[in-house]
């Protein structure tokens, strides 16, 4: 590493090489223009023409590379969405994705739909799409949605009727009855998939002390093999409490985070 | 912790933190997660964050380690010829790409490795002094050095690559020209 010929500069042992190290880390404008730690590689600079010349196509390299950086937008409703998180706790204490509500949300609740929808209606059975949808084709979705690892909560309301709204904009089951312990309490949102090519609808509910209950609805038409009874089942597997029922033309689904056996049969 | 701070710091910081976050994991609904996760954490735990430039540094730090907790459980992130003790060669580039548009900049930075991509990104936004990156990246000042020299010539590499790749047009940068680029947007 040759030593520079420019005694004129306050530090004489610095090398040209040293003082680019340091100059690549200087930004114009910054507050780096007061931090002595480059101050020697800028006085350097300027005396050195050769090496004036490199800091001054650096500086616009990173200009350049500042410049592209700073278009990258974020999505329009990541603001809100943060925001709203500040008023609706974490739904679970686990660390994972904030806005991400759903069952999949701790993988737990996924699991759930699957023993849940499983043990209700029956067994499994070769399905495929929508036509035939049936338990076991209902779950295999369940299971691909669980590792995708995301679902999130589409739209944030507590107003039953908007979130009925975005549902039927998107043909996603909008027509569900809530059951009985979940009337009065407020919705935090909703959010729509498809499975197996047939639309399942989620929505969460605030339940306090950061309990969150999960209502999935499904088109009982959507499944083959769908049960006829319209009295809940209540079952608890792993530590998981859920709830499953047939009403009207409709099957439900009922689970949730931080969620006993005995809150689930409080709320049906 | 109050509202008003609260949506004051997401107003300060949620667009750069989205971009670092973007970078690192090259995934706009990864970064969204990162993002909405540690401004939780912020909530929850940021209270006795009262100045912009702390919850600045905390927050980046924040969403860096939440990205190698959630993506790098299993391998390290830093490559072991990183670390290098002895200073590196600082790039030599004889050329600006003028020319190239920002989409071939920001892909050729999706090409470099994790902690390439990390620093960088933080240096660019420029927002952050060479210590709080060391601070962010929980890696020595002599090791932010190093590496963000590295980093930016293989930066100038790629786009090159890229360059040639799709045909950009690389305009050689002289001294002549500075006054002229420095118009350019």
């Amino acid at each position: 590493m040759s030593r520079r010929n420019c005694p004129e500069t306050p530090d004489s042992s610095m090398t040209t090489q040293e003082a680019k190290l340091i100059l690549q880390a200087y930004r114009p404008g910054s507050e780096d223009e007061e931090d002595p730690f480059f101050a020697d590689a800028l006085e350097f600079a300027r005396a050195d023409k050769e090496l004036g010349e490199w800091f001054a196509r650096q500086c616009e390299f990173d200009r350049m590379m500042g410049s592209a950086l700073q278009s990258e937008i974020p999505p329009s409703g990541l603001r809100d969405a943060i925001l709203a998180r500040k008023t609706h706790p974490l739904v679970s204490k686990k660390a994972k994705p904030f806005h991400v509500l759903s069952i999949l949300l701790s993988g737990a609740a996924a699991i759930v739909l699957f023993v849940g929808i499983a043990l209700f209606h029956g067994g499994f059975h070769n399905g495929s799409r929508s036509a035939d949808l049936t338990v076991a084709a209902f779950t295999r979705e369940a299971l691909d949605i669980k590792e995708q690892g995301r679902v999130s909560l589409a739209t944030k309301s507590t107003d039953p009727a908007q979130l009925r709204k975005w549902l039927a904009e998107r043909g996603a089951p909008n027509d569900f009855v809530v059951p009985p312990g979940l009337n009065g309490i407020p919705s935090l949102g909703c959010q729509s998939y498809e499975m197996g090519g047939t639309k399942v609808t989620l929505i969460c509910f605030d339940l306090g002390n950061n309990q969150v209950a999960h209502l999935f609805v499904i088109d009982k038409s959507a499944l083959t093999d769908a049960s006829q009874d319209s009295r809940p089942e209540l079952r608890e597997e792993n530590g998981l409490a859920f709830a499953t029922w047939t009403s009207g033309n409709k099957s439900y689904v009922l689970t949730g985070d931080n969620i006993t056996r005995e809150t689930i049969q409080k709320l049906i | 912790m109050e509202d008003d701070w609260f949506q004051l710091v997401v107003d300060q910081f949620y667009a750069d933190l989205y971009r670092f976050g973007l970078k690192l994991s090259r995934n706009p609904e990864d970064a969204s997660d990162l993002v909405q996760q540690t401004f939780a954490i912020f909530a929850a735990k940021g209270d006795q964050l009262r100045e912009s430039a702390k919850a600045r540094q905390w927050l980046f730090t924040t969403l860096y380690r939440e990205y190698v907790a959630k993506y790098h459980k299993n391998k390290p992130l830093i490559s072991l010829d990183d670390e290098e003790i002895d200073l590196p060669e600082p790039a030599v580039e004889s050329s600006v790409h003028r020319d190239v548009e920002r989409g071939e900049l920001l892909g050729a930075l999706d090409q470099l490795e994790d902690h390439h991509r990390a620093i960088l990104t933080l240096f660019y936004l420029n927002q952050h002094s060479y210590k709080e990156i060391a601070v962010t990246l929980a890696v020595p000042i002599g090791t932010v050095m190093s590496r963000l020299s590295r980093a930016k010539e293989i930066l100038r590499q790629k786009i090159e690559e890229l360059s040639k790749l799709h045909g950009i047009n690389i305009i050689p940068f002289s001294s002549n020209e500075q006054e002229k680029l420095s118009g350019d947007s």
